[in-house]
């Protein structure tokens, strides 16, 4: 079973590490739009 | 002795909380509605939904308890992240509960409860779901408060004021913000969080070794740390209570289906769960490697009294200055993401659906807000006064479980009979609303009291979890089927 663990903490570590940069990435924009869309609806009341 | 120094290591952590503070207040302005207050006015964007939710649910105390679960059963404590990730990404592909529950443009959960069974389901829906979370969430103070203690050489005795400074700093975020300094803040910790935690377990994989590591979990826990299934150590009762909470709490778990409920449309919805799912196995993964690397480090009987301090202990006396610092902002940010999304949460529904009756869900948004700022500020009151007296007995996973089975097992088979069985009615919800309240409650007062305390230690948590879950579906099916044959005469 030491096999099957090693396999599947180093592919949770490299899973980990992909998603942290892609989310960093990608969420800094999910940010930019929703205070933008929040801003607006916030300046329309 | 700590590693931990002042000017290197304290500069980082100021500097974060600095950073984090500010973005949490800086978007209170944008504040108008209570829906902009709660549910981020649902513009949630697919990445913005999985940092949020993956930050949030992990904080020093999953950390500690995960870390304690390494250290007792070595990998085979990573089997309720194995649950829970599999149950969320099959939610997640399939829209199981959570795609009617979003198209209903609901708050909270026992709001899509009053659809089906009345007022007084979601009454008392709510006041289950409150009671179990703020239960779950009591222990979260302190266990932040001993980590911090232990990895930065503070004095024990000046633990009381670091639990009320990290409370009060998570605090006046989330009161001015709301849900969006919430998802902010949330981007910014999980960031944070993962260079943190990823630069930490490499470092001590490295330092240590995986070979001498599995040497270590072989001599002292033998084969069963490799195999849940094998052995009594782990146990068939604590894998089945671990598939039904994990499960359950996908479905129900207020912080977790608010990110659902925050979504921009019911795809986006969906797509969260799906790219958040392997989350939970780091959540498990991480801790435990950091809790078999602490008995590696100790050995066994070192922390035989308070296995949870292990870790930590570990961390203080390995991780070298500046990287202890970052480490330090890591566990922060996961502590305050955790926290702030736990006391919105639990404030919703204590506005929404407790205090339905006194509003009728007439009152203006700026009262509406008000009234959701003092709802935040009194549980952060009630968390520091729990979080003091509550003496912790057995494994905080644990602890966590019973806790969370008060509603996870009620409200759960109550969603999944709300949009999937035609024939459940308001009798059968509110007898799984008891049965699921009085099994685990009673068996945390059974712990307490020296005269049961031995017939809960013979019975044990994971088989009363499971009967939680076995006997409120039954009793949702009963009384369901009883109203409905009085009804027939």
């Amino acid at each position: 079973m030491i096999w099957f663990w090693s396999i599947f903490v180093s592919l949770v570590i490299v899973w980990y590490i992909v998603i942290t940069v892609l989310v960093g990435i990608r969420g800094a924009g999910d940010i930019k739009k929703l205070v933008r869309d929040s801003k607006n609806s916030h300046d329309k009341n | 002795m700590s590693n931990f120094n002042w000017f290197v290591d304290g500069t980082i952590v100021l500097l974060y909380l600095a950073g984090t503070l500010t973005a949490g207040l800086y978007v209170r302005r944008f504040i108008t509605r209570l829906d902009d207050f709660l549910v981020a006015g649902r513009k949630v964007d697919l990445y913005l939904g999985i940092a949020s939710l993956s930050a949030t649910e992990f904080g020093i105390a999953t950390c500690m308890a995960n870390a304690e679960l390494g250290f007792k059963y070595g990998f085979a404590g990573i089997t309720p992240g194995i649950a829970i990730a599999v149950s969320m990404l099959v939610i997640g592909l399939t829209g199981f509960c959570i795609k009617p529950l979003r198209e209903q443009n609901v708050i909270t959960i026992p709001e899509l409860f009053q659809k089906k069974f009345g007022e007084r389901v979601r009454w008392a829906s709510g006041v289950v779901i409150v009671l179990g979370g703020l239960l779950n969430m009591g222990v979260f103070l302190r266990q932040a408060g001993d980590f911090l203690a232990v990895v930065c050489g503070f004095e024990m005795s000046h633990l009381e004021l670091i639990m009320t400074i990290i409370l009060a700093g998570i605090a006046l975020y989330t009161i001015l913000g709301g849900m969006l300094a919430v998802l902010v803040t949330d981007y910014i910790q999980f960031v944070v969080m993962g260079i943190g935690l990823i630069s930490v377990t490499l470092l001590i994989v490295f330092k240590f070794g995986w070979g001498d590591l599995n040497n270590t979990l072989q001599s002292n826990i033998g084969s069963v740390a490799y195999n849940p299934f094998q052995g009594g150590t782990y146990g068939i009762d604590r894998i089945l209570l671990d598939l039904l909470t994990g499960f359950a709490s996908v479905l129900t778990w207020q912080t977790m289906i608010s990110r659902v409920l925050s979504a921009k449309d019911v795809k986006t919805g969906q797509r969260i769960y799906q790219g958040t799912s392997p989350f939970f196995l780091v959540r498990f993964t991480i801790p435990v490697i950091l809790g078999i690397a602490a008995l590696h480090y100790f050995g066994p009987e070192a922390y035989e009294e308070n296995v949870k301090l292990a870790m930590p202990g570990l961390l203080s006396a390995v991780v070298p200055v500046g990287l202890i610092g970052l480490l330090v902002a890591s566990m922060l940010a996961a502590d305050m993401s955790t926290n702030s999304s736990y006391m919105i949460a639990w404030s919703s529904v204590i506005y929404n659906d407790i205090m339905k009756p006194i509003h009728q869900g007439l009152w203006t948004h700026a009262k509406a807000i008000r009234w959701n700022r003092i709802l935040i500020a009194l549980i952060g009151i009630f968390l520091l006064l729990y979080g003091l007296w509550y003496p912790l007995k057995g494994d905080l996973w644990v602890y966590m479980q019973v806790t969370g089975t008060v509603y996870l097992s009620s409200m759960s088979v109550i969603l999944i009979a709300a949009c999937y069985w035609d024939r459940a009615n308001n009798w059968g919800a509110i007898a799984a609303i008891i049965v699921g309240s009085v099994i685990p409650i009673g068996f945390l007062i059974m712990q307490q009291l020296e005269a049961t305390a031995e017939i809960a230690a013979a019975v044990g948590p994971y088989k009363a979890g499971v009967a939680t879950f076995v006997f409120t579906g039954g009793a949702m099916v009963i009384g369901s089927m009883m109203k409905g044959k009085m009804t027939n005469k």
